[in-house]
């Protein structure tokens, strides 16, 4: 297998001194799922953010190490974040729709990248919310605002909008949190499908979940990386005492 | 249901007062409209409502009264000086919300702030011994040179320099609103969520794309409040403009004449008013003023609230 | 060019734009409050506060009628003014908080609010200045207050607003009656956003000049009396601004470098409580 992304002795340092990711070093292969999982202020999030530099949108963020994509360090200094940000796409927490239509949402991404033609645009729109799996619930309303979906669909439309685009990594930062479990399942049985076309990295409070959709899965605690493995492996024979005290409920 | 509570008499009392001190502002409204609408009684009947609008004539001496100079002055101020200073005002809140390092936010933040504390006085007399002298001896003999030549728009720059004029009190009108305007926008602004900005930026925008398609978008609504709220502050403005508008009564279609307004009439006229229907014509001005202000202003209001219950939800 | 440096091009060129429009919002700060100090230093003696006007031409002349008249007004627009906004504010705030009177009276005063203070001016005039028959202290002070009652009330709803309803029920399970609910521990956890509401809004009363020019009038005389027309800052830098002389003018720079100064100040330490006392907002 490939690694898309390559960490290597990661360290990331917020504005205000806080040393909030330590020596990280894991991969990221081609075309799977990668989980990150931890209690909450273990530095997951953080770490996610990493990989498309929105740390840099706030200044005085520092980063040290590096992360390799396709062999690039996009940690550089010289690095083009636009370019980064269209390689790597991002999936929030809550659904952000843009005050704007449904079709406008998609395209908005689309003719960021330089896509002018209009029939052109309406294609990629589609293919996107087929992608989706949105396509048959609102193919026929595009016109509409997209404040005015429900809230998973507010999500899967932000999973089109960025699959749109046409990245390789997909970050998702727990994408599931503020839905409900019929949108849950819904958007769990796109990321597996996602994983054909894209390489997803995701974060999740959600054990369960960790265990149905990825194919790694990395444990943090306290900005350090405990464990990383295969899924399975960590949810069964954790070689680590903490990874298994987290993941039997034992604290966390 | 609750237990009846003997009441306490002096929280009765006290409930009383509040009470009756919330209603004064509803007072005040109310008997403002009340007593302007009676001083102006006269010119009513005399002149009527749309003929003392259309008029032009404003002669105390042949005792002919009008509003229709003076309401151009107004709008042509109004309008020239939102032309100037709503794009500044956005470009100050872009500034300020998203391209000003953190270490200069508040300074410049706070600059904004202070410019807006300055009382209007010393607007207009700074216009009218620094600005106005600037104006007709370099900026308006330049604009008269080069877009003066203009056909069509070069009658906006007929006439003698003498930068006491209508594009003087404009201007100084404009600086004055600036930071009005700036603060609404940039308070705008900062309701579009960051997570939506961010997500904008995860896209692989750049930061004028987010802030055309996101963040304009998301408080476009509530700038357009600020706008109208800042075109009622405008309408409104006495001693900003007294200085350098020259308080003549006429229409006129170059940007270098004198004109009226309805503020700086009343500023200039009201106490040398000699006969009642004079005065009760200078009412009817003060009417007319407050009613189109409290519409703007209310309009304004509006939109502002639907902004706000527009995120609240 | 390719699609991704048309982009970044736009992006500077949009980018520069708005740190232009900031520079020229900055650049007419520097501008006003220079001219100002430079010219109203030069004009500063001690003569402007000790002396009364003398005829122009004769020098030696000074303001001091306009700063205690200026003072005089401010004060008694505050007395009358703060008590009433307080109190309404006070109501909305604790008795019908979220209720549509309150929306409307808080709607009314943010449109009073702006609205124009030169009607206020012809307001007075038509119920004090004309019945009886001369323009007064008083009736420039209450001009100003009709003009602050809004602002007060405004501050203080909002400031109430934000002190948690834990601590009212607090104090109600302690058995206290509710007018000392909100005098005593309400009151007190608003205290300095209600203190910085009334500095704030004396800042803006002192600049006003428009209620003030057929209220109060002008008096070249020194005068305390507030039934007679009373001298003010604002009106005398107006009248002398416009007028033929220059050392009216060097006295007119000089009153307004005082004012402009003060006014700046009250707002810097209004800002400065705010700050202090509620981080983030």
């Amino acid at each position: 297998m490939n690694a898309r992304l390559e960490v290597n002795r990661l360290n990331f340092y917020y504005s205000g001194g806080g040393h909030a990711l330590k020596e990280i070093s894991l991969a990221v292969y081609d075309k799977t799922v990668t989980a990150l999982i931890g209690p909450s202020g273990c530095g997951k999030t953080t770490f996610l953010r990493c990989f498309n530099r929105m740390h840099d949108l706030y200044p005085g963020n520092r980063y040290s190490g590096e992360i390799l994509l396709d062999g690039k360090n996009i940690l550089d200094r010289d690095m083009d974040l636009i370019w980064l940000r269209s390689k790597v796409g991002m999936v929030f927490q809550k659904p952000t729709p843009f005050p704007m239509s449904i079709f406008e949402n998609i395209a908005f991404g689309i003719r960021l990248v330089g896509i002018k033609g209009k029939s052109e645009i309406a294609g990629r729109v589609e293919r996107a919310l087929k992608g989706a799996a949105l396509w048959d619930e609102i193919g026929g309303r595009l016109k509409e605002s997209a404040l005015s979906l429900s809230g998973g669909q507010q999500q899967r439309l932000c999973i089109a909008r960025a699959i749109a685009v046409e990245p390789e990594v997909i970050l998702m930062d727990e994408p599931c949190s503020a839905l409900d479990p019929v949108a849950t399942a819904k958007i769990e049985d796109l990321i597996t499908g996602l994983k054909e076309d894209y390489t997803v990295v995701m974060v999740t409070h959600n054990m369960q979940q960790a265990a149905r959709v990825s194919d790694f899965t990395g444990f943090f605690m306290m900005g350090e990386l405990v464990e990383f493995d295969v899924t399975r492996t960590i949810f069964t024979t954790p070689s680590n005492k903490l990874t298994e005290d987290y993941i039997t409920g034992r604290f966390g | 249901m609750a237990v009846p509570v003997k009441k306490h008499p002096v929280d009765v009392t006290f409930y009383l007062f509040t009470a009756g001190a919330s209603l004064s502002v509803l007072a005040f409204t109310v008997g403002i409209l009340y007593v302007l609408l009676s001083e102006s009684s006269l010119a009513i009947e005399r002149f009527g409502i749309l003929d003392f609008i259309t008029s032009t004539e404003w002669n105390p001496v042949t005792e002919s009264f009008g509003a229709a100079t003076t309401l151009f002055g107004t709008a042509v101020t109004t309008v020239l000086s939102l032309v100037f200073a709503v794009p500044i005002a956005i470009g100050v809140a872009i500034f300020v919300t998203e391209i000003a390092p953190n270490f200069l936010k508040g300074p410049i933040g706070a600059a904004i702030e202070l410019l807006a504390a300055i009382p209007s006085i010393i607007y207009g007399m700074w216009g009218l011994f620094t600005l106005a002298p600037i104006m007709s001896e370099y900026i308006e003999p330049a604009l008269q040179g080069t877009v003066g030549r203009l056909p069509l728009i070069g009658i906006l720059f007929e006439g003698t320099p003498m930068g006491i004029d209508l594009l003087t009190a404009s201007l100084i009108l404009s600086i004055m609103i600036i930071p009005f305007t700036a603060s609404i926008s940039r308070d705008a602004f900062n309701l579009t969520p960051a997570v939506v900005k961010e997500s904008a930026y995860g896209l692989g925008a750049t930061k004028w794309e987010v802030i055309r398609s996101v963040i304009l978008p998301y408080s476009k609504l509530g700038i357009f409040g600020g706008v109208i709220l800042s075109l009622g502050r405008a309408i409104g403005e006495t001693m900003a403009v007294a200085f350098v508008l020259g308080n003549n009564h006429q229409i006129t279609t170059s940007l270098y004449d004198a004109a009226a307004t309805i503020t700086v009439t009343l500023a200039n006229e009201f106490t040398e008013a000699d006969t009642d229907i004079y005065l009760s014509s200078l009412f009817y001005l003060a009417l007319l003023l407050f009613v189109l202000s409290f519409i703007v202003l209310a309009a304004a209001k509006l939109f502002v609230i639907r902004a706000e219950r527009r995120f609240a939800r | 060019m390719s699609n991704t440096g048309m982009r970044k091009f736009k992006n500077l060129v949009a980018l520069s734009l708005s740190t232009l429009a900031a520079a020229l919002g900055l650049f007419w700060l520097i501008f006003i409050l220079g001219d100002v100090v430079v010219h109203g230093i030069g004009a500063l003696n001690l003569n402007l506060f000790l002396n009364d006007p003398s005829p122009p031409g004769f020098g030696g002349g000074g303001l001091r009628n306009a700063f205690v008249g200026h003072i005089m007004i401010t004060f008694f627009a505050t007395l009358l003014g703060v008590p009433v906004g307080l109190l309404g504010g006070t109501f909305l705030a604790e008795y019908v908080r979220g209720k549509r009177f309150a929306m409307i009276i808080s709607t009314l005063s943010d449109i009073m609010v702006s609205t124009p203070s030169i009607v206020i001016g012809t307001f007075i005039y038509a119920v004090l200045v004309k019945p009886l028959g001369h323009f007064s202290g008083w009736a420039g002070a209450i001009a100003l207050a009709i003009i602050m009652i809004p602002v007060v009330l405004r501050t203080t709803e909002d400031m109430l607003t934000l002190v948690p309803w834990s601590l009212r029920e607090a104090a109600f399970a302690l058995g206290a009656p509710r007018y000392k609910v909100i005098i005593s521990v309400v009151y007190r956890g608003a205290a300095a956003g209600i203190f910085t509401g009334v500095l704030l809004s004396m800042a803006r009363v002192m600049g006003e000049t428009a209620p003030l020019l057929f209220t109060s009038f002008n008096n070249s005389f020194f005068s305390t009396n507030m039934n007679e027309p009373i001298s003010s800052l604002t009106v005398t830098i107006f009248q002398y601004a416009m007028g033929p002389y220059d050392d009216w003018h060097s006295q007119a720079w000089a009153a307004s470098l005082i004012m402009t100064l003060l006014i700046l100040a009250i707002t810097i330490i209004g800002r400065l409580v705010i700050r202090w006392r509620y981080p983030g907002k």
